[in-house]
């Protein structure tokens, strides 16, 4: 039998049409409300927030879920408002490019005017001729009178086709606020997503936020919802007094038991016949798999993906210890024999510490050949948006361990043959 | 002329008690003035006097307040003969001095003090360009931000502030060009210094971070640690909290390594601020206690007042 043929079958096998788990999430509505859980009395207070025009900042550490949680809020909100027969713009933006509040703007601008080009002529003129910026990715869906764009950006470089096109210099900030008074009077209500906000540095997010009070205060139903994670309590308390947010939502890490549901989610959203178990996981794997992945979600959708996909190659009947055992050994060794030598020794270093946080000794300094905690800040926040490190914060601030599929042995054993 | 000689020799004199030296200096260069009458010799005499006045501003017995008193007396005499038109390095050199001298000075207003001292090393630019004598006058440009920022300090008027960072900033540009680590340390941490003190926090980040990055590339341990307490004093002006603690803690490692205890305690205390502001009470009460017992027996009033106005507190 063929690899794929093997894979296929064995997933069949188990009652799944493919593997669902991914580690970021769909933007299929329908798919994403199947599996999306445990974040209900979010929903309930979100909801109402951002019709009534109120803004919403929705914090938490890498793959919490924040995006997964706007995602379904949007798609919510756009079928309760669609039910009671109202207008509303609802719009998601990611991946907005620049460090400035010009640039900021700008996206935005292009955003609105791309949503209401086919209501309005000024939008148009500003969506064909706006330079600097792509859309990369669009969808659109509407439901009775509330329309839902989902938009990503990329960066251009252009000349102006003519000498009257707006350039790079202009101020887009009136531009936007009449586009956003425009969308207002046409839909009524106006919702807007920013997501990736977050992965800016704080002092851009902060100086944009701080220099676009107007923007987020003014509207009478314009409604904001932004992703934030590295905020500080100040920060956020000044920013609280600014009057931006309204409200302020913490998305904490999730317990073993909403784990296993989302796992049931994930498998019955491809499952022929639904069921209220992880099969083919048996119930002790899948207490293992909701510990490793430390109550983050993403965690877990990774380590589910793999070991599935290991689990469908080969002839096991089910995914019991011992199938696990040895799939999560391979994963293990595939994992940690694929970092690089820079990754795989500051894993080694962070698993030997027992986790690298603020209070790093100088020893362990040493070892990673640096002098100070705050240099290694930028590779450990890459390490973590690839799943490597995982942050955990407490009252002594935060501290970040080595990914369960790291395998600490391989590497002293390692250096102990050479 | 061997009089003078003598009092240079005794002025720059390694071996021996500096103090004593500068005495020895102090009579070579009069009884040169013996024979340097200003009448008979004057431009020897007008160097003399200059070499007098220098003596004078550095020497270590007697009044300090009235050694500068005399010393800008001997340079302004120096400056009777030496003028612009005619001897405009010698000029040049004395004003740099008498400018230096004013910037120290302890008696009178402070504010024209400063207000001389910049006219002095002012007109000490009119001779040495930035062209001509680089090394030179970046030194010059560095004490004019240092008279600036003094002057902001006593005043408040932002275009001193502006001032100072220019001259800073000019400083910087020429001692970079130079191997001496120490100028380019001291130009470095003024300019960050005087961009935090003018409320220009964003720029002071971006210098201070841009610095810290030469140092740790550079493994330099003891210029890396004043950058890091600078910066993260920055971030704490501007409630960036994490990032503040994270310098705090990392210019303490540091200086902790360096074992120098006076800036480590230093460091402990601002921490500890900021951890009571944020609610970390039980870390602040642990280096609170810790830098109360450092203080306990190396006197710093001001600074155990604080700790123990801070601790009163916890009981």
């Amino acid at each position: 039998m063929s690899r794929l043929k093997k894979h296929n079958y064995n997933l069949k096998k188990w009652g799944l049409t493919e593997n669902p788990f991914r580690p970021t999430s769909p933007d299929d509505p329908e798919k994403l409300a199947q599996i999306f859980y445990g974040r209900d009395q979010i929903l309930d207070i979100a909801i109402p927030t951002l019709y009534e025009g109120r803004n919403i900042l929705i914090r938490g550490a890498w793959g919490i879920g924040k995006t997964t949680l706007i995602f379904n809020l949007i798609n919510q909100l756009q079928q309760e408002v669609s039910d009671i027969n109202e207008k509303m713009l609802v719009l998601y933006l990611s991946s907005i490019p620049g460090d400035s509040s010009n640039e900021f703007y700008r996206a935005l601008l292009l955003g609105i005017a791309d949503s209401l080009a086919d209501k309005d002529e000024e939008a148009r003129d500003i969506a064909n001729t706006l330079l600097g910026y792509s859309i990369q990715r669009t969808k659109t869906t509407t439901e009775g009178q509330v329309k839902l764009g989902l938009l990503s950006f990329g960066k251009r470089q252009e000349l102006p086709s003519n000498q009257v096109s707006p350039t790079d210099n202009f101020d887009p900030y009136p531009l936007l606020i009449r586009l956003l008074n425009t969308a207002e009077t046409i839909y009524s209500r106006v919702v807007i997503a920013i997501d990736d906000f977050d992965k800016k540095d704080t002092i851009v997010v902060q100086s944009i936020l701080e220099s676009s009070l107007d923007l987020f205060r003014m509207g009478r139903h314009r409604g904001f919802i932004m992703t934030g994670r590295g905020f500080t309590d100040l920060q956020e308390s000044t920013l609280k007094a600014l009057g931006i947010f309204s409200e302020d939502i913490p998305l904490e890490p999730m317990s073993q038991d909403d784990l296993k549901q989302i796992m049931i989610n994930y498998l019955n959203s491809v499952r022929d016949k639904q069921r209220n178990d992880t099969y083919p996981f048996t119930e002790p794997v899948t207490k293992l798999i909701t510990e490793y992945a430390q109550g983050v979600p993403r965690q877990l959708n990774v380590i589910c993906e793999k070991v599935l996909r290991k689990a469908a190659s080969q002839d096991y009947e089910k995914i019991d210890e011992t199938a696990f055992n040895m799939i999560w050994e391979s994963l293990q060794k595939e994992f940690t024999y694929g970092l690089s030598p820079q990754f795989r020794n500051l894993l080694y270093v962070a698993y030997e510490a027992g986790g690298l946080s603020e209070n790093i000794s100088d020893a362990t300094l040493d070892k990673l050949d640096v002098l100070t905690f705050v240099e290694l800040l930028p590779q450990f926040k890459s390490m973590e948006e690839q799943g490597l490190l995982i942050r955990q914060e407490d009252e002594k601030g935060f501290r970040f361990l080595p990914s369960p599929l790291f395998q600490h042995q391989l590497i002293a054993e390692s250096e102990a043959e050479s | 002329m061997t009089q003078n000689n003598l009092g240079i020799a005794y002025q720059y004199r390694i071996r021996g008690e500096r103090a004593d030296n500068l005495e020895e200096a102090i009579a070579a260069y009069e009884k040169s003035l013996e024979v340097y009458t200003r009448d008979a010799f004057p431009e020897d005499w007008a160097a003399t006097k200059n070499n007098l006045g220098t003596a004078y501003r550095n020497r270590i017995r007697g009044e300090r307040a009235n050694n500068l008193e005399v010393a800008i007396s001997c340079y302004q005499q120096a400056l009777n003969i030496r003028s612009l038109k005619s001897f405009p390095l010698d000029w040049a050199d004395t004003q740099y001095n008498l400018g230096n001298a004013y910037r120290q000075r302890l008696i009178g207003d402070q504010t024209k003090n400063l207000d001389q001292a910049i006219t002095c090393y002012e007109n000490v630019l009119k001779v040495y360009t930035g062209k001509t004598f680089p090394d030179y006058w970046a030194q010059i440009k560095y004490n004019l931000g240092n008279s600036y920022r003094q002057r902001f300090q006593l005043l408040n008027n932002s275009e001193d502030i502006k001032q100072a960072i220019l001259a800073y900033q000019q400083a910087k540009a020429i001692f970079e060009k130079t191997a001496d680590a120490d100028l380019i340390f001291d130009s470095y941490y003024q300019l960050g210094r005087t961009l935090f003190e003018g409320g220009y926090y964003r720029e002071a980040i971006q210098h201070l971070e841009t610095c810290s990055q030469t140092y740790r590339k550079s493994k330099d341990v003891p210029h890396l640690a004043p950058i890091l307490f600078e910066l993260a004093r920055v971030y704490h002006r501007i409630s960036r909290l994490e990032k503040a603690r994270l310098n705090f803690k990392d210019s303490l490692r540091l200086f902790r390594r360096l074992g120098d205890e006076e800036n480590t305690y230093s460091v402990m205390v601002a921490l500890s601020n900021l951890e009571i502001q944020t609610g970390k009470i039980e870390q602040a009460y642990d280096h609170l206690k810790e830098a109360q017992t450092y203080y306990q027996t190396h006197p710093n009033p001001q600074r155990l007042y604080e700790i123990n106005h801070l601790l009163q507190y916890y009981n």
